[in-house]
This record gives C-alpha cells, sequence and structure tokens, in this order.
C-alpha cells in the first residue's frame, strides 16, 4: 500500500500543479485551454512531449523485451527515434508556422484547411479509433498495477477509475498548459526512476561491465542478432519495429499540439531534436536494466518476462525506493493518457464539433472538450471493464493507423498536386488494410501483435504495417493524380506554398 | 544564404538523414560484425555511433546553417500568413 500512497501523492500534487499552470497568467481562452497560449517553453515542451509518448511499455514491455531477447531491443525504442528529429522538423515545420498564423488548435486543421471537411471530420474518427485500444491499455495496466500493489485490498475493477479519475481532473483543470506541466513533473520523476534503477542494478553485481560480462557468459544470444534461428531480431524483424515506432510517432495528436503550444522556434527545434535522444539514453537503460535482470530473476517466459522491471527494483533497491521505481512506470502510463486523450478532446471540439457547428464560441469549445474527456475516460473504463478483450493487442493498431495519416500531411505541405481524393482513398485503404490485418491475426491465430508487427513470409518478410503503409501511400500518390484539385485545394495553396514557406 | 547553395546544402543534409536513418531503422551490413566493446556488442556500439552522428548532423542543421527557421524570421513569416490567411478567406467568401 506504501507505492499506493506515493502515487496517490504525486497524482494529487499534479492537480494542483496543472491548476495552478493554467490560473498563472491564463486569460481562460480557448486559445489557452487548448494550445496554451502558444506559450510553452522548451524545457517543459521536452518533458511534456517525452511524457505524452513514453507509456508503461516503455519501462515494463521494453524492458522485458530486453530479458527475453536482449540488446535487438535498442531497434524499437531507442537509436530508431533519432530520426523524428528531422522528421518531425520537415512535416511539422509548416504545421508550428502555419498553426500559429491560423490559430489552429487541432490534428484534423490542416487537413481541413488544405482537402476541405471531408479529410476534417475523417481525421478526429481516425485518430479515435486508433487511440482507444491505445488508452484502454493504459487504464487496464494501470488498474493491474494497482491490484498488484495493494495486494489485492484494491480490486481490478476499482483501480480501473484511478488513472480517468486524476486524468480528467488535470485536463478538465488546466487544459493543455496544465496537462504539459503535469507531463513534465511526472516525465521528470519517471526519468530520475529510471536511473537510479539502472544504477542499482548494475551495482549489485559490481558495475555494468561485470554485469554484462555475466549475462554474456550465460546468455551470448543476447547479444546477437538473428538469433533462435535467425528469427529473433531478424533484419526485417527488426527494420518492421524501428519503421513502425517511429513512423507512427510522426503522426500522433501530440507532436502537433506540442508545435501549436511551443512559445518560440527555438523551443520548437530544441523540443523535437531532444526527444531522440532523450529516449536512447532513458529506454536503453531500461533495457539494460531488463538484460541485467538475468542475473536476479531466471525462467521468466512470455508476457511474464515484463515483471523484470519490479523485481529488478525489488531485489536491488530498499522497499520504499523500489516503490518509487515502480510509481515512475505507473506515471509513464498516465502522462501517455494524458496526451493522447487530450488530443482527441481537442480533435473532436475543434473540428468535429466545428463542422456541425461552425458558429461555436470559445467557451462552448471550451466546455465541450472537457465533456469530451470525461467521456473518452467513461468509455476507457467501461470497455476495461470487459476482461475478455485483447487490448494490449488491439493497442499496437494505434501506431499503424496513425502513421498512414502521413501521406496526406506531406501531400498537404510538400505536394501542390495532392487531391482530397487521394488524401481520403489513402487514409481509408490504410486504415482498412490495418484493421483487416489486426482481425486476421487475432482469427487466424497468428495473433495481432505478430501479424502487425512481426515479418510474413507471405507479405515478402514486411510485417502488416508496412504493407498497410505503403499500399496507403500508393493509394494517395495514384488517387491524387487520377482526379482533379477541387476548388479547396487550389484556394489553399496560396497558403501552404506561400513563399515565406519556402 | 544564397537561395540556390542553401538547396545544395538543404539536399546534401536530406540525403545524409536518409542513409543514417536506414542505419538507425536496421543495423544493414554493420550487424554482422562481432564481439563486444565496452561490454555491449560491437553492432550496439555503431548503432549508438549512427545514432549521435544523425543526432549532431540534425543540430547542426537546425540551428547553425541558417537553413531552418529561427525567432528572428518568426514575427515576419507569421504576419506574412496571416495576411495570406485573411485573403484567402476573402476570396473564399467572394466566391460562395
Amino acid at each position: 500500500m506504501f507505492e499506493i500512497g506515493i502515487i496517490t501523492g504525486i497524482c494529487l500534487l499534479s492537480v494542483l500543479i496543472s491548476y495552478a499552470a493554467f490560473r498563472r497568467g491564463a486569460s481562460r481562452s480557448a486559445d489557452d485551454y487548448f494550445v496554451a497560449g502558444s506559450g510553452l517553453g522548451y524545457f517543459v515542451l521536452i518533458f511534456s512531449l517525452l511524457a505524452s509518448f513514453l507509456s508503461a511499455f516503455a519501462m515494463f514491455g521494453i524492458s522485458g523485451m530486453g530479458y527475453r531477447w536482449g540488446f535487438g531491443a535498442l531497434f524499437v525504442l531507442t537509436v530508431n527515434l533519432v530520426p523524428l528529429g528531422f522528421l518531425w522538423y520537415f512535416l511539422h515545420r509548416k504545421t508550428f508556422l502555419l498553426g500559429r498564423a491560423r490559430r489552429w488548435m487541432s490534428m484534423g486543421a490542416p487537413f481541413g484547411e488544405r482537402y476541405g471537411n471531408g479529410m476534417r471530420a475523417i481525421i478526429p474518427i481516425v485518430v479515435l479509433v486508433a487511440s482507444i485500444p491505445y488508452l484502454v491499455a493504459q487504464v487496464q495496466g494501470i488498474a493491474i498495477m494497482i491490484e498488484a500493489m495493494s495486494e489485492g485490498l484494491i480490486p481490478y475493477e476499482a483501480g480501473l477509475f484511478f488513472a480517468p479519475t486524476f486524468v480528467a481532473l488535470y485536463l478538465i483543470l488546466g487544459g493543455m498548459k496544465g496537462a504539459a506541466w503535469v507531463n513534465t513533473v511526472q516525465g521528470i520523476f519517471f526519468t530520475v526512476m529510471v536511473f537510479v534503477l539502472f544504477f542499482a542494478v548494475m551495482a549489485r553485481n559490481g558495475g555494468f561491465g561485470p554485469t554484462m560480462d555475466i549475462v554474456h557468459e550465460k546468455h551470448p544470444e543476447l547479444f546477437q542478432l538473428g538469433a533462435g534461428g535467425g528469427k529473433i531480431w531478424s533484419y526485417p524483424m527488426i527494420f518492421g519495429f524501428a519503421a513502425a515506432m517511429c513512423l507512427g510517432s510522426v503522426c500522433f495528436p501530440q507532436p502537433y499540439m506540442h508545435a501549436y503550444s511551443s512559445r518560440s522556434a527555438k523551443g520548437f527545434k530544441v523540443m523535437i531534436l531532444a526527444f531522440g535522444a532523450i529516449c536512447v539514453v532513458v529506454i536503453s537503460m531500461t533495457i539494460m536494466v531488463g538484460i541485467a535482470g538475468r542475473t536476479l530473476v531466471t525462467g521468466l517466459e512470455g508476457v511474464e518476462a515484463d515483471k523484470i522491471y519490479g523485481l529488478a527494483a525489488a531485489q536491488t533497491l530498499p522497499d520504499w525506493a523500489a516503490a518509487l521505481a515502480v510509481a515512475g512506470a505507473f506515471t509513464a502510463a498516465m502522462t501517455t493518457i494524458i496526451g493522447v486523450a487530450f488530443g482527441n478532446a481537442s480533435n473532436i471540439a475543434n473540428d468535429l464539433y466545428k463542422l456541425v457547428k461552425p458558429q461555436a464560441g470559445p467557451k462552448e469549445l471550451v466546455r465541450l472538450a472537457r465533456v469530451c474527456i470525461a467521456g473518452i475516460m467513461v468509455v476507457c473504463i467501461l470497455i476495461a471493464w470487459i476482461p475478455n478483450i485483447p487490448v494490449a493487442e488491439l493497442a499496437v493498431i494505434a501506431f499503424g493507423i496513425m502513421a498512414v495519416t502521413v501521406f496526406p500531411l506531406w501531400g498537404a505541405y510538400f505536394w501542390k498536386r495532392a487531391t482530397r481524393f487521394g488524401a481520403i482513398a489513402g487514409t481509408l485503404v490504410g486504415v482498412g488494410m490495418n484493421l483487416m490485418f489486426l482481425v486476421w491475426g487475432l482469427l487466424g491465430g497468428t495473433g495481432a501483435k505478430k501479424m502487425l508487427l512481426a515479418p510474413q513470409e507471405f507479405l515478402l518478410d514486411l510485417n502488416g504495417f508496412l504493407v498497410s503503409f505503403i499500399v496507403a501511400g500508393a493509394v494517395f500518390l495514384t488517387v491524387s493524380l487520377a482526379t482533379r484539385p477541387g476548388p479547396t485545394e487550389t484556394k489553399s495553396l496560396r497558403l501552404f506554398f506561400h513563399p515565406s514557406l519556402d | 544564404m544564397n537561395p540556390k547553395k542553401g538547396t545544395h546544402s538543404k539536399r546534401a543534409f536530406v540525403v545524409a538523414f536518409i542513409v543514417l536513418t536506414s542505419l538507425c531503422w536496421c543495423p544493414w551490413a554493420y550487424g554482422t560484425v562481432t564481439g563486444r566493446i565496452l561490454s555491449i556488442p560491437t553492432w550496439a556500439v555503431l548503432a549508438y555511433v549512427f545514432a549521435a552522428a544523425l543526432f549532431l548532423l540534425e543540430w547542426v542543421f537546425l540551428f547553425f546553417t541558417g537553413l531552418a527557421v529561427t525567432d528572428e524570421d518568426l514575427s515576419g513569416i507569421i504576419s506574412e500568413l496571416d495576411a495570406a490567411g485573411t485573403d484567402n478567406v476573402t476570396a473564399a467568401k467572394e466566391a460562395e
């Protein structure tokens, strides 16, 4: 129960921070609520973006992957994310500049201005479909953690309310500014705890070198690529994971919302540059905690390996510090919920509702966004309540679905010939193919995660994600070339290809 | 900066970014290197080296080349886009 006390304390403190951050200097306009009045400095931007992306998977899942499969996990959430520095810059430079000039407050805004209302309506729906399983997986994970940490005193069903209640409080009270500050505080907290755990685990065997020597002696396969008869960390497997995680990250709502919220160009650039570098350092440590975990705990198989993070903390740190380390993973899950839920609420209010009621005022939009946050949290609790839904499997779809929106985004900013038909067709085909592979994996016994992320022989050794991505791109290009730009696309060129943006 | 020179530099950066990205997304060629450096696999060290090189290149591109947007340019760009946006809205209303 000590851990629960610490976590509740952190969450309550975060509610205060969220509210204080929003109240401080805020005029409570829609701009303040949705994009923090475009006033966030780079320190807050960096940690807020980092925390909103790194979920409990970055702690438990990745250390479990290190434990089971070794150093190849470096290509899942570390070195493969460094390209985001330039990918985000090239794809979101115009999001940052046009967003500020046009006062955009949602992910659908650039698509709406460039391609018209069809895409403006599709984007929030696609993002919502992709992110609900992802959010539910976090809510479920937190409930499971609470049940385990309280040794069954707090049942799973009661634990389901914990994260949604606090997230709703942060976001309803504080909006983007509050969310960014909460993410920053919690992001720093879990980063520090990863450092503490890493050094504690390595110190157990006399330092990093001796620890790795022991593991290498007993498990040399963890230091190899293509172990297990060439299947574990084969090149197609590595490329599939690396590309899926990186390209999916480009298109999540978080980079849009953070680009709109940046106070300065320097802040925007520092944020996108620092993200990959911090991931390399922090996530490498969690992978190595998992690898070193082989010296502490033996015999963890399959998903059981995901427990290595908590077990390593329990064996190498005093009880109170181990509790803090596990609380770090807990806050990582919370901040991901904050980032994704807020992005969706902004999309629904500013894109979907604005389409239905164009004359809606700022206060009405803010009110609606608050209701949406509460609604999204309720939906997550209801879905998580049904224990047989394979949410963790379904959550993997988020990256694949988000990634297919990269083509219309690229077309909006860089290809004058892009049409709304191409954008809509490419997005729908890409989403449809991801869903098809998901169902195929679930019903066919392969598993959704394997079908979408592991290389499949019948797909020329590519995974379902990459095939959907390539087909979505081909459809976008072909349909755009086969159709003519309408008045909306033609008019938008004046703004999207303005000489000042060159 | 000379616009032509700027375009060439930008292209050179993009090519370098793509090459390094492909090395960060898959250990083509260097994945077969065996042995260990500093207790971790040599191929992992090489992956870190490529990631570090990409990070440094991104840093140089974003902050030291004049090719990326800066705060000095920001207000000018925003006012021009503001004006273009207003024209766009007016044109759309006229078209209606």
